[in-house]
């Protein structure tokens, strides 16, 4: 028997369920505990910024024509929706600006469907034990990226969109009491539809396809818990299941045993890009604090082929296309010295110095090269300069710490929410009684501006 | 925008599909009949959203006292989230009659073009293809544009696949009310203007590349028939559905 059929035999989905109960029981080590609440601010820090977006409002409006009101909070507005539709709006605002968190090794986030599967719970439950239902709505997403990457994403998966339906129903299910027999079949019926393509990189649909996999598992939390659905079937690698379709076999266990936990090589995001842009984004912060970018001749970015497949956008029109763009994150760190928001806003798009900067920037795929990593050379009429990265800000070896964060959080409300609240409440999460504090906050009605 | 993606939104009721009038006329008299039993339920949903009434519609539709063998031959997750969305949708009769019919030739169209590309075992064709023809009828219902028809596409595409499993009723009914709802959304979707990709289906990394080999065999006939004709015919005739849809619902 082999490794991927033993799997098949003993079910992912009720393994992996035993594994999140226990530990929703039992209570998370110290260590990692910290990391969640981090990942939690970085997560509500996102949303609150992306819920601002033209996206985000055009997607709210539709999601309430559709739906209707709701119970459940939406980050940054004072409106509600109900759970799963609140939760595809949420897992839209957290990921839409792609400045929320990032998996370097699975090229997935997992934040955003862990907490729009919280934020659509109810706020009863203690602090603790939303803070442990966040938490391991990450790592099972975790849990199963790794398991199935790289094939699943080398197929066309998008597999933060897969896993999103993983994360939300976990996160949602263990709070509303689920069973291990309950929060497999959860995971099973969030599953039943597979969620998301890498064609939709670079346009909203993108984002649209992580709050849908999110909803999916909110709704199918919500169905097991109701008993609406029936008994469901194994889905998630059982004898006929997943992995046989949308990845290559599995090898070894799908468990969150303890032994790693894969959320504390979960990097929290310094620039609003795609990840695989971030080593290059501070090669260029690096060089513009030495060279002036009207004597740029030539640029050229080596890169590894995964960042080249991902990110070679050397003309994009959106904002959209250019969060994802090696040729625009370089050019607008090394106009402008920044790498925020406004540089990755229509104008900086638009902006005529970004543009011919950009149109300079040569890609050059490197065979073993990691994703971490960026070699920038840049050529004046004075001389060539070389600046390289290898662990970028923001990846598991250089991670933001709390201030960072909180700074981060303050740029994204700035004029919208207060931060105080949200950053008190979400470092007071352990000891809260309830998760109402938390939802006020960040949300407009109950704080306010 | 590529031949497929083309069709599927564009689809009209008079040519280039041949023989377009006589084979709705033989659709849309019976779906009328359906129509009429399955508004005076809609109407029974009060205030309802539009995806609660869709879901439930579809709920209703599933549930309804098909024979077994009926339910199999008609091939329920085809065209129920299709005749769902619209109902839940339309106030004028003729627009939501018309999207029905484009809806379920759409579906039609897209399963068995599917089912020659897909791995079967894996994937459940007439769930995806449904999916899909129901947010598009919807967009119909809801008069998108061509643009927004297409982003209506892409998004009903990133959210369709399905995979093939052994469901009883109770979940099978689930299922066909999450597609109704989830196709009904995504129309709504499609008319708030979010950017999409222009080959949602047949891009190098569109649905049918990634479920399959990226292939997409029309059936020969396409183009020159109704498809849908013969496999709805009978089921919108009152024999099988008019009496049991009174029944059901009225």
């Amino acid at each position: 028997m082999t490794a991927a059929t033993a799997v098949g035999t003993f079910g992912v989905s009720r393994s992996l369920a035993e594994d999140l109960v226990t530990w929703y029981r039992t209570g998370l080590p110290a260590v990692v505990e910290r990391q969640a609440l981090k990942c939690l601010l970085n997560a509500i820090a996102a949303g609150v910024g992306g819920s601002r977006d033209v996206s985000a409002q055009a997607l709210f409006e539709a999601l309430r024509d559709a739906n209707g009101p709701g119970g459940a909070p939406v980050l940054g507005r004072a409106e509600r929706l109900g759970p799963a539709p609140s939760g595809m709006m949420n897992a839209f605002s957290v990921t839409q600006n792609d400045f929320d968190d990032a998996h370097f090794e699975t090229i997935l986030h997992p934040g955003a469907p862990a907490l729009a599967g919280l934020v659509a719970s109810r706020p009863e439950a203690p602090g603790i034990m939303g803070l442990r239902a966040f938490a391991l709505g990450c790592e099972a997403q975790l849990a199963v990226a790794s398991a199935i990457s790289p094939s699943h994403y080398a197929r066309g998966w998008h597999t933060s969109s897969t896993c999103a339906a993983i994360g939300s129903s976990v996160t949602h299910g263990l709070l509303l009491g689920l069973d291990e027999d309950g929060l497999a079949e959860a995971m099973d019926l969030a599953l039943v539809d597979a969620v998301g393509f890498r064609e939709s990189h670079g346009t909203e649909t993108k984002g649209y396809q992580v709050g849908r996999a999110t909803a999916n598992g909110i709704a199918a939390a919500m169905a097991v818990f109701s008993g609406a659905a029936g008994t469901v079937p194994s889905v998630l690698g059982g004898s006929d299941g997943t992995f046989k379709g949308i990845a290559d076999p599995v090898i070894g266990s799908v468990r969150v045993d303890g032994n790693r936990w894969h959320l504390r090589d979960v990097g929290l995001k310094p620039y609003p890009a795609g990840l695989v842009c971030f080593s290059a984004i501070e090669a260029a912060l690096r060089a513009a604090e030495e060279i002036d970018y009207h004597q740029i001749e030539s640029v050229r970015l080596e890169v590894s082929p995964l960042a080249c497949e991902l990110a070679d956008r050397s003309d994009p029109t959106t904002e959209s296309e250019a969060r994802v763009s090696l040729q625009h994150c370089v050019a607008a760190a090394l106009v402008e010295g920044a790498a925020g928001p406004d540089q990755f806003s229509i104008r900086a798009v638009e902006d005529i110095a970004i543009t011919r900067v950009r149109r300079e920037v040569e890609l050059a795929p490197k065979l073993g090269m990691s994703n971490q990593s960026a070699i920038l050379s840049i050529r004046t009429p004075s001389t060539t300069g070389t600046w390289s990265v290898d662990h970028p800000l923001g990846g598991p070896d250089r991670p933001l710490d709390e201030g960072a964060l909180e700074d981060k959080l303050a740029l994204l409300a700035s004029g919208h929410l207060l931060p105080g609240p949200i950053i008190s409440s979400v470092w007071a999460l352990p000891d809260a009684k309830d998760l109402g504090d938390l939802f006020a906050a960040m949300c407009l009605s109950g704080s306010g501006r | 925008m590529t031949q497929l993606e083309s069709l599927l939104i564009t689809m009209t009721l008079g040519p280039p599909i041949v023989r377009i009038a006589a084979g709705l006329e033989k659709i849309v008299e019976p779906v009328s009949c359906c129509g009429e039993a399955l508004q005076n339920f809609r109407s029974s949903l009060g205030t309802a959203s539009p995806a609660s009434a869709a879901a439930q519609i579809a709920g209703r539709l599933h549930d309804m006292p098909w024979s077994s063998k009926v339910a199999q031959q008609h091939r329920l997750e085809l065209w129920v989230p299709t005749v769902a969305c619209c109902l839940a949708t339309a106030s004028d009769t003729s627009r939501g009659i018309e999207a029905v019919a484009i809806g379920l030739e759409v579906a039609v169209l897209l399963s068995a073009g599917l089912s020659s590309s897909i791995p079967d075992e894996t994937w459940d064709a007439d769930g995806i293809a449904g999916g899909v023809a129901a947010a598009l009828a919807c967009a119909r219902v809801i008069g998108l544009s061509h643009a927004e028809t297409a982003s209506t596409l892409a998004m009903s595409a990133a959210q369709a696949p399905r995979f093939s499993i052994n469901a009883g009723a109770r979940l099978r009914s689930h299922l066909i009310e999450r597609t109704a709802a989830a196709s009904l959304e995504a129309a709504f979707v499609g008319r708030s203007g979010l950017s999409a990709p222009n080959a949602p289906l047949t891009g190098e990394r569109g649905l049918l590349a990634v479920l399959g080999s990226g292939r997409f065999d029309p059936p020969d006939e396409q183009g020159d028939v109704w498809l849908s004709e013969s496999l709805f015919g009978q089921l919108f005739s009152d024999e099988v559905i008019g009496t049991d849809t009174e029944r059901g619902l009225l």
